[in-house]
């Protein structure tokens, strides 16, 4: 295999993840960047005035939800709206991460794109025209066929990226997987969000809760299986903070998503050729930000024991892994591919 | 699913096949995206005597097209750019908000493709979707079809309905309305009529086949038309059911098949939903089979007067299909599948008026430099 090409003063590789909750970049000169995939813009004149910019992005965003026209461009996996605000924001947020990675105002750039794979069945058009504008060269291709290819793990593997808009599969068997290759669920990141919401909502109704507070539990203290520590959180009443112990409650939304996963990889296992599945059972990868739920590789494990012994792992990296196996794949990509693209 | 690997295939070769992978995908969809690869004819520009007078022959045939009940004197020459059809149009299920491009005019060419129906009525007359009403099949005392467990038809289309509609109102600009929001009987007459009052622009009917004598892994979409085959008939006798229209009613609403907005856009709409039905359900079992798009003379469809097909979204008498649709996450992925097809079709249509708004734009341009 040729040496991957590096940044010259002419061209700028890099490879992007473009998320439903983070979105992250890596250029070929080394610099790696992630926001959260949020883009807002102010609602009015005194908003705009009080933040000083015309556009606020990632956490910065967030923080200003309430100055701002808040957009997830690509919640539940796609381009929801389908029309110009979007559009605009998965624009907005390709042209900030490139951003970030200070390209040379001369230097062509070959971008390579991860998308969730919903995104790349329903919205390849508009995905591609957002990114297009910023990129000299662009290929865009499934996160977790970016993930697989930046694993080196072409082969008898099934990779399974838990996102937040949805959990995505992708069986490798050393071809660009089609789309037999390839499932989505609904029921990933954001699902348990909203599950451990209503079931706090529900437990506890003079408290107040945010989707954003709840992602945040999650993030940090979601776990499958045996618990280590009791969860516990401090949460308003009637605006008096007060602790509170959710350990039940976040492991039964976080232990939720198992099952369908399971049946889903199963599914896909079941349809591979019966001489390699044994291969496959043995090569499961976790990737996105659902992997690192505390316990979640041992969780689907124990859920599929009933058909056979099966080695799940979460990669290394999943932050950046999709970034890199975009760039990866945008370095090693002949230069012939690249003409008309 | 996998193709045989021999194991000493090397890692180059691999790769060598997945880089050519990822080139023709993008590549495909590169040609897909680059401009004139499906410019409808209309979007030309004529001048001269010849064409004036072509255009006032194609918009007498045109308008005929929309009205066929003599309303069509609503519209006169002089007011045509600036012309709403809230009260004409709402007799035909047709957008609240109707106006005419005062700029597409047609040449010589252009009649031949309007008066061949190749050009679609809707693109021509930039018709938008605005409202979609959403009918779960059956309901109350019409359970619907039955799985050999006890699900039943009503519980599965109310709750793909209920999804379908969440799926939807996240759109910007998009009403959805749903025929039934919970276990109630309706009779297909009330269910079309709620449709129109709605003002819908689209109407879909949501049902689950069932065929107890064999396995079948179908899906299939209808719009309404003679029956395309005996299946199709037996399947529109049996939906037909409680339709509580009356023999003059339905005599009217027969006066309305020649509707060409609605038959066009109802095939248009079926197409898209159908596709996006079969490869995604495809994808989760692959004995699923691809029915397609078929006409069959369902009075629903007929007695609601916006575009509208009839969805047949799975078979509930194969057990093992049966509990799948039991559970959430299937139902809300039948629901993504609707929606995806749904969606596409008005995104279709809306690049395709945008599009078009853009060209007729720029010949009016050329116009006064002329």
């Amino acid at each position: 295999m040729p040496p991957k090409k590096n940044s010259t003063n002419d061209t700028l590789y890099i490879g992007i993840d473009l998320g439903t909750s983070r979105s992250a970049i890596v250029a070929s000169t080394g610099k790696r960047q992630w926001v959260h995939s949020y883009v807002g813009w102010p609602k009015d004149f005194v908003a705009k005035k009080m933040l000083g910019e015309s556009i606020l992005f990632g956490q910065d965003a967030l923080d200003h939800r309430l100055s701002v026209h808040l957009v997830r461009p690509l919640e539940q996996g796609v381009i929801r709206d389908g029309t110009v605000r979007d559009e605009e924001a998965v624009r907005e947020l390709v042209h900030h991460l490139i951003e970030m990675v200070d390209p040379g105002s001369s230097q062509e750039i070959y971008a390579a794109v991860g998308v969730p794979a919903e995104a790349l069945r329903v919205n390849k058009l508009a995905i591609r025209d957002a990114v297009k504008e910023y990129a000299d060269r662009l290929m865009v291709v499934s996160e977790p066929f970016a993930v697989a290819y930046g694993q080196e793990t072409l082969n008898n593997a099934l990779f399974i990226d838990i996102g937040a808009g949805t959990v995505d599969f992708c069986i490798m068997h050393g071809t660009m997987p089609a789309e037999e290759d390839q499932r989505s669920l609904t029921t990933a990141g954001d699902f348990i969000d909203s599950q451990l919401l209503g079931r706090l909502q529900e437990k506890y109704p003079e408290a107040s809760f945010s989707e954003t507070m709840v992602r945040g539990f999650k993030e940090s203290k979601g776990f499958v299986g045996n618990a280590r520590n009791r969860v516990k959180i401090s949460v308003p009443f009637d605006g008096v903070m007060k602790p509170l112990d959710i350990t039940s409650e976040m492991s039964h939304v976080c232990e939720g998503v198992i099952p369908a996963i399971a049946e889903t990889a199963m599914d896909l296992i079941s349809r591979y050729e019966p001489d390699f599945q044994e291969d496959l059972k043995k090569n499961i990868y976790l990737a996105g930000g659902g992997s690192l739920i505390r316990g979640m590789d041992d969780g689907l494990a124990d859920a599929l024991k009933s058909y056979g012994s099966f080695d799940v792992s979460v990669i290394e990296d999943p932050l950046y892994a999709g970034a890199e196996g975009a760039l990866a794949l945008a370095q090693d990509m002949p230069e012939e591919y690249w003409v008309d693209m | 699913m996998k193709k045989e690997m021999g194991n000493d295939r090397s890692r180059h070769s691999q790769r060598e096949e997945i880089f050519r992978g990822v080139y023709e995908e993008n590549k495909r969809i590169e040609d897909r995206s680059r401009p004139g690869r499906s410019t409808p004819a209309v979007r030309t520009y004529v001048t001269g005597l010849g064409g004036v007078i072509l255009l006032i022959l194609v918009f007498a045939l045109a308008t005929n097209y929309v009205f066929q009940d003599d309303r069509s004197s609503e519209l006169n020459s002089e007011n045509f750019s600036s012309v709403t059809a809230t009260s004409g149009m709402a007799g035909v299920g047709l957008p609240d908000e109707l106006l005419m491009p005062s700029a597409v005019l047609l040449d010589a060419d252009n009649f031949s493709a309007i008066a061949s129906g190749s050009v679609p009525m809707a693109e021509l007359f930039d018709l938008g979707v605005r409202k979609i009403v959403i009918d779960p099949g059956h309901g109350g005392r019409d359970p619907g079809a039955l799985g050999s467990a006890g699900l039943m038809e009503k519980e599965i289309t109310l709750d793909v309905a209920r999804r379908l509609k969440n799926r939807l109102t996240e759109f910007h600009g998009i009403r959805v309305e749903l025929t039934r929001e919970e276990d109630q009987t309706l009779s297909l007459k009330q269910r079309a009529g709620f449709s129109n009052v709605s003002g819908a622009d689209l109407f879909v009917s949501i049902h689950v086949n069932q065929f107890p004598e064999e396995p079948v892994y179908a899906v299939e979409t209808y719009y309404f038309g003679p029956q395309t085959d005996a299946s199709a008939l037996k399947l529109a006798e049996l939906e037909n059911k409680n339709s509580d229209y009356s023999v003059a009613e339905f005599n009217r609403m027969i006066q309305q098949i020649g509707d060409r907005v609605k038959s066009e856009e109802s095939k248009r709409l079926a197409h898209y939903v159908q596709g996006s039905m079969f490869r995604n359900s495809r994808i989760l079992d692959s004995r699923v089979r691809n029915w397609g798009v078929k006409t069959a003379p369902f009075v629903v469809l007929i007695g609601a007067t916006a575009p509208g097909i009839l969805c047949e979204i799975g078979v509930i008498s194969n057990s093992d299909e049966e509990r799948r649709l039991r559970t959430p996450e299937y139902r809300e992925q039948l629901a993504m599948f609707l929606e995806e097809g749904i969606v596409t079709y008005i995104n279709e249509l809306s690049d395709q008026l945008a599009t078009q708004n853009g060209v007729t734009e720029n010949a009016t341009e050329e116009k006064f430099d002329e």
